[in-house]
């Protein structure tokens, strides 16, 4: 920031009364609408649910592969 | 010239005020905690993964790799200067042009100078400057609906962008240096960090702030990339220390280790079918896990 000039630091000071301005929801809801959220999508999470990880895409059907 | 530095000094004096203000306003709505939200939640045990494939093909570091819409096909990149596309089905790499593949119409870049762009892919033309960041760019990421992206940089700040405007919405701080990976939730209003002072955090967008920090005082080398896993509730975090570690997003534990790369990290992805995680190394060597 030291090798700022004025208009810079003019920007600067407009972008911060930009960011101050935002709406600011109270934490003891957001946290908590978030943890239901990730809560809600576990069970199709394939790393979470081993029933989706039954056809694994990624594991050899076969012995061996024709190329 | 006394005159200039008068004024340099008021406005850096306001910017600091402002700063102040928005701490304040943060710990106005700061009056619950991820520890306490997720309390109630059952922990996920030990997440132990097997290694399913090494590609193979790169002669140098792999500094990046990103999946396909298909969640099958993907495509890494390296310091030999390849860029190449994979089968990931059948660990092939594909003979194909890369015009065979659909890409976004709009491209993300980060510039190894203070800014990112926004490029046109078709026209080559840059759209948006976005400039606000004090240290090089090292990572972005677009939001699930694409109206904003986020960056992370080596002024160890994480800032909200709006697409279309080209403003800064938000500035998330905490890290003490350079932030190399940035993610967003697939919900849109939480983002992840990983950084080169061991740490991840995570930034509830909303209440606009840090609400948990991964780390660990045995992890004592920097983070390089983060992937999250569908529903969010692992983070897929690739260090200098060779290996990729879980966390569990809600409680902010370890929750297992993928080890078997023999040089740093560089990059992870989840693909949107969220089957699995590959991990790039500096080893020239991409492994699929699941």
């Amino acid at each position: 920031m030291e090798e700022w000039d004025i208009p810079q630091m003019k920007r600067e000071v407009e972008s911060l009364q930009y960011q101050l301005a935002i709406n600011r929801e109270k934490s003891s809801i957001t946290v908590t609408e978030l943890v239901k959220w990730i809560e809600g999508c576990v069970c199709e999470d394939p790393f979470l649910n081993p029933e989706l990880m039954r056809a694994n895409p990624w594991v050899e059907k076969g012995k061996c592969v024709i190329l | 010239m006394a005159a200039e530095k008068a004024e340099m000094d008021a406005l850096k004096k306001e910017c600091d005020g402002l700063r102040a203000q928005i701490e304040a306003a943060r710990k106005a709505v700061n009056d619950g905690s991820m520890t306490a939200a997720a309390s109630g939640v059952a922990s996920v045990g030990r997440v132990q993964l097997k290694l399913r494939k090494t590609l193979k093909g790169h002669l140098a570091k792999i500094y990046a790799m990103h999946w396909s819409a298909d969640s099958r096909q993907m495509v890494s990149a390296s310091q030999d200067g390849k860029l190449l596309i994979w089968d990931c089905f059948t660990g092939n790499k594909l003979i194909r042009t890369p015009s065979g593949l659909k890409t976004p119409d709009l491209c993300l870049c980060p510039l190894p100078v203070i800014v990112s762009c926004l490029w046109d892919l078709e026209t080559g033309k840059q759209k948006v400057i976005f400039t606000n960041h004090i240290g090089d760019c090292m990572s972005l990421a677009l939001s699930p609906d694409m109206s904003t992206f986020i960056s992370g940089a080596c002024d160890s700040l994480a800032k909200l962008w709006d697409v279309r405007e080209g403003s800064c919405k938000q500035t998330f701080s905490g890290h003490t240096s350079d932030i190399n990976a940035i993610s967003f939730f697939q919900s849109g209003n939480a983002i992840i960090t990983g950084s080169d002072d061991c740490q991840c955090k995570m930034y509830d967008l909303r209440a606009d702030q840090e609400v948990i920090c991964y780390q660990d005082s045995s992890l004592n080398a920097g983070v390089t990339s983060l992937a999250v896993s569908s529903s969010g509730r692992l983070i897929f975090a690739g260090y200098d220390d060779f290996n990729c570690h879980i966390w569990d997003s809600l409680k902010g534990e370890k929750v297992g280790v993928l080890s078997g790369h023999d040089n740093r990290v560089s990059c992870t992805g989840v693909p949107d079918d969220g089957m699995g995680v590959c991990t790039g190394s500096w080893d020239s060597f991409l492994k699929l896990w699941n």
